[in-house]
């Protein structure tokens, strides 16, 4: 009797200390699961999908890489200063609009039109810029249609949100 | 008393063990649900043009069967010319000479003596092979993407087929005389690698020579990506040297490769 008293502590000690090792093994592995996030075993990433994008930089989620420009329009004022990008990701599924300058000395704005959601996302640079420099929005679903808009001013802060040189309206499909 | 103890601690540990193997089966679905995206089954590549969003207002389009050109070792092939509303829309296929995000950004279209100049594009189909090994097919069907990443696709070579578009031509240009200039190409670095590939420590080494101190930066967060001298450091409203690292960056971002892929598009 005595023994087994003794032996109690003991298996308690060997429950508490099993329990802490398998939910920290269970929680390095399943903090994967945490919503917004997704996992592609081809580059052991971890990133956001569709809506889950929705408000946040490409950056974050490491969406910018594989990014591809799936549609265009140059600033044309007349001569070409700049660029405005539809960026589109596969595993993010995600859109977002980025303005690059060619020339420097204007200011610039980036807005992703989402033709059926709110808001647009918008950016604008508080300064002219040189040659090179760029400005990007956040992500949107690629499920929602949404196009590429923006431009440059030699003299003025170009408004956010802005719908010049816009491109046309693009969407993943189901 | 003392079992009582004992059969909290093992209801305790049991709960904590199907809890957590919860999450573990949860984890293992999101795996294998993101697998699957990634080696869908495979849609063949269309032996000709696809469909694609034309304007309501398209009126005629003419097929090209072989108008190829080819300059320092990169192929550029004419595949469609549009009237459509005020625009002229000229399908190209080219080839991608690496990863990056390549795109066209020098074209003029000569209708007649007049030069019309390139307003923007949109993708209607590629084969894009990325940095990290890793290879997808978009395709576009009525400005709807579709998209395919699987490894078989590295073994096809990596093109796009863009739609040109050059805006306010007459409106009876393809009766005309019609020639399409293609000067160039650019690609700019992917949002997370512009500090990378600028190398802003390098441009502050070159500059020393002209500029002895000079200290720079470079920033690519919060939708800006740029560069410029540190505001307490020396020359930093300098304009000679602020020319001078516009020069250096430019240099340094934008992949370019200059070409004439040039194609008479004139009706027979």
């Amino acid at each position: 009797m005595n023994h087994k008293q003794a032996d109690n502590p003991k298996k308690c000690k060997r429950y508490i200390i099993v329990t802490v090792l398998v939910i920290g093994i269970i929680s390095i592995l399943g903090i994967q699961t945490q919503p917004g996030m997704a996992r592609d075993n081809s580059r052991r990433l971890l990133y956001c999908t569709g809506s889950q994008c929705n408000g946040y930089l490409p950056g974050y989620w490491g969406c910018d890489a594989n990014a591809t420009t799936i549609s265009s329009r140059y600033i044309l004022l007349p001569n070409n200063v700049g660029i405005n990008e539809l960026r589109y990701q596969t595993n993010c599924r995600a859109f977002w609009s980025r303005t690059t300058l060619s020339v420097g000395g204007y200011y610039i704005g980036a807005t992703l039109d989402r033709q059926y959601q709110t808001p647009d996302y918008s950016i604008a640079s508080g300064s002219p810029l040189s040659a090179g420099l760029a400005v990007y929005t956040y992500m949107g679903n690629s499920l929602d249609s949404s196009r590429t808009c923006g431009t440059a001013d030699a003299n003025n802060p170009v408004p956010a949100p802005t719908y010049t040189n816009c491109g046309i309206y693009m969407t993943k499909s189901n | 008393m003392k079992t009582t103890k004992q059969r909290i601690v093992t209801i305790l540990v049991s709960a904590t063990v199907i809890v957590c193997m919860a999450f573990l089966l949860n984890f293992l679905m999101e795996g294998s649900s993101a697998e699957d995206f990634s080696t869908r089954s495979l849609t063949p590549l269309a032996e000709t043009l696809p469909t694609n969003s034309e304007p309501e207002q398209v009126s005629q389009k003419v097929l090209f069967d072989n108008k190829i050109a080819e300059y320092d070792g990169l192929t550029m092939e004419v595949l469609s010319m549009t009237a459509s509303g005020n625009d002229a829309v000229v399908a190209v296929r080219w080839e991608l000479e690496d990863s990056r995000d390549w795109k066209i950004n020098n074209a003029i279209l000569k209708i007649d003596s007049q030069d019309y100049s390139l307003v923007g594009f949109d993708l209607v189909e590629g084969v894009f092979h990325y940095a990290d090994g890793t290879a997808c097919k978009i395709d576009m069907q009525n400005d709807t993407i579709k998209d395919d990443c699987s490894e078989t696709w590295l073994q096809e070579e990596s093109y796009r087929i863009d739609r040109l578009i050059f805006a306010n031509v007459p409106g009876d240009f393809l009766n005309r005389s019609v020639e399409l200039r293609i000067l160039g190409m650019t690609a700019y670095p992917n949002e997370g690698e512009y500090c990378k590939v600028l190398n802003i420590n390098n441009i502050q080494d070159a500059m020393q020579e002209d500029f002895p101190g000079v200290e720079l930066e470079c920033f690519q967060d919060e939708g800006l990506l740029g560069y410029g001298i540190r505001q307490d450091s020396a020359y930093a409203n300098d304009n000679k040297a602020l020319a001078e690292l516009s020069d250096y960056a430019t240099k340094a971002l934008l992949g370019s490769k200059a070409g004439m892929w040039k194609f008479d598009l004139t009706a027979d």
